[in-house]
């Protein structure tokens, strides 16, 4: 059985649900809107075979009968049962133990994971990512991270054209660095910032299931294509570089990777970062690459359940 | 120079530092991270990043062993960050000491791992899931919504702790299946510290009941025995 953890309203989760639906796959939808309702329950014992047993409104399902798991879960903090409470509250409490023992279950177990928590925590570091990326083969952006502010002008200076942007997951939002900017460098004593010097080029964005890639070439009038207007195509890339793709997301322990390039005028690659849990539905419904297809193919296929 | 990174609350943090020769040891904690640890860091050329660590200027190639005793910063250390901006200052932080311990090529007590400061990638239905494999007997347990009981403990169970220091077993009069397991387990995680906590009730059957890859470095033996870790090549 397929277990899909997630929400409806979830492009990337619905489109492979649907997909799933036409493919008259045997799976279980579990509601991340009703974690409040939900509970896991593993028992470890010195004869009996584990169990976990996971209750959730409308369905109770054995975790030794699910070969594959397709996770996107939300912030439950943002639900509205948990409106005007603090995150120590009883039922915020009980969430994050259902949340993180469900994660746990997947991490320890041998099924289709998509994607386990400890590969995914790469994208928590972009500067750790950054290092498999290259230790992978393909080029990366000049990076440069300071808190010392002479240190951040100097680097500026060499570099007149760069970007910031978060070191970790977080506020992951990238800034071209301008005049403006240079006023508040002082700033990044407080903090380790994250330079890039810019690399010119056409945006590429692959996404890989495990040995299946897809890839599209996306033209923006903004830095950050996600914030711009933006048009893709359907090209091909280089075979050793789609090798490399394939290669990077297998190291870093991923079966479903969204990998964001750059091919500069030189015909260079290079590499900014590895989504863990990409947003794929945007790039199918912009391009018609068939994503949801593989991902449920892959899901499909996988046939070695959890055994904790 | 040995690198500890720990925080404000750990006493024998400084005091440890303070009695190496100057210079040989630095603290770093998220409560003066800002003073104590500057740095301007080549992700593409690690090795020629410059640090000044509590004042010293050096390159990563001069931090010879690291201690974490710490699996990560809270905000509330971050005592000098507007409240607004605490939380965010130390996902950033986190995830930079995070890469710069990963990217360091000397000794580490523990090797950070993508979850952790202080080591050991597992939570515990994943190295439950690796001791039962190496056959070593794990208590057994119910968990749920992160809640753990233990049907079977009685209140005559003691625990017996045992910590192993690079190949060096602490503590020596416990039973040999004791010593093998925390070995066998310290092995697999690939960790030179590991502290496994069994418990007993007859003093001759075990049961694994927990782990911990955080160094203890209140215990004077402890101590000595990590330098030593770091002096041996």
């Amino acid at each position: 059985m397929i277990l899909l953890y997630g929400i409806l309203e979830d492009s990337p989760m619905s489109l492979v649900l649907s997909e799933l639906d036409k493919a008259g796959a045997n799976y279980c939808f579990l509601n991340h809107r009703n974690i409040f309702q939900s509970t896991i329950e593993f028992k470890y014992g010195k004869k009996d075979p584990s169990r976990i047993i996971i209750h959730s409104p409308g369905v109770t399902i054995d975790l030794s009968e699910v070969t594959a798991v397709y996770t996107r879960p939300y912030n439950f903090n943002d639900y509205e049962e948990l409106e005007g409470k603090s995150p120590d509250d009883p039922i915020a409490i009980e969430a994050a133990g259902f949340e993180n023992q469900f994660m746990e279950c997947l991490d320890a177990s041998d099924a289709l994971i998509i994607n386990k928590s400890e590969p995914s925590a790469t994208n928590n570091s972009k500067p750790y990512q950054l290092t498999v990326i290259k230790d992978a083969g393909l080029k990366i952006p000049v990076t440069f991270i300071t808190n010392e502010p002479d240190e951040a002008r100097e680097f500026l200076n060499m570099n007149t054209d760069c970007i910031y942007k978060s070191i970790s997951g977080v506020r992951s939002i990238v800034q071209r660095v301008s005049e403006s900017h240079i006023e508040y460098i002082d700033d990044v004593k407080w903090c380790p910032t994250l330079f890039q010097k810019v690399v010119p080029g056409v945006n590429f964005r692959v996404h890989v299931i495990d040995e299946e890639l897809f890839s599209v070439r996306i033209e923006s009038d903004r830095i950050d294509y996600r914030y711009g207007k933006t048009m893709m195509y359907i090209e091909d890339l280089p075979e050793d570089i789609a090798q490399k793709c394939l290669d990077l997301t297998s190291a870093l322990g991923l079966h479903f990777s969204g990998i964001d390039l750059m091919r500069t005028p030189d015909n260079e690659w290079y590499c900014f970062e590895v989504n863990p849990s990409p947003a794929y539905s945007y790039f199918q419904m912009n391009s018609g690459l068939p994503i949801s297809a593989a991902l449920a193919r892959a899901l499909i296929n996988a046939d070695r359940p959890i055994h904790p | 120079m040995i690198l500890v990174i720990s925080n404000i609350i750990n006493e024998d943090a400084p005091a440890w530092v303070n009695s190496f020769p100057a210079g040989a040891a630095s603290l770093i904690t998220a409560s003066d991270f800002h003073l104590s640890f500057k740095a301007g860091i080549f992700v593409n050329d690690f090795s020629s990043s410059s640090l000044t660590l509590n004042g010293t200027i050096l390159k990563p190639r001069d931090i010879s062993g690291i201690i974490v005793t710490v699996t990560g910063f809270l905000p509330i250390e971050f005592y000098y960050i507007d409240p607004s901006d605490r939380e965010y200052v130390c996902i950033e932080v986190n995830s930079f000491v995070n890469y710069f311990l990963s990217e360091l090529k000397c000794k580490k007590m523990n090797p950070p791992t993508r979850r952790s400061l202080a080591g050991l990638s597992f939570q515990k239905i994943e190295w439950v899931k690796i001791a039962h494999n190496l056959n070593i007997p794990v208590m057994p347990f119910l968990i749920r919504n992160g809640k753990y009981e233990y049907p079977e403990k009685k209140r005559e169970s003691k625990v017996i702790s045992c910590t192993i220091i690079g190949d060096r077993v602490m503590e020596s009069d416990t039973t040999d299946s004791i010593q093998k397991y925390v070995r066998m387990l310290a092995k697999t995680f690939s960790l030179p510290y590991l502290t496994c906590h069994f418990l007993t009730e007859n003093n001759r059957t075990f049961h694994l009941m927990d782990i911990s890859s955080i160094p203890d470095i209140s215990n004077p033996l402890y101590r000595q025995a990590m330098i030593n870790y770091f002096q041996n090549p």
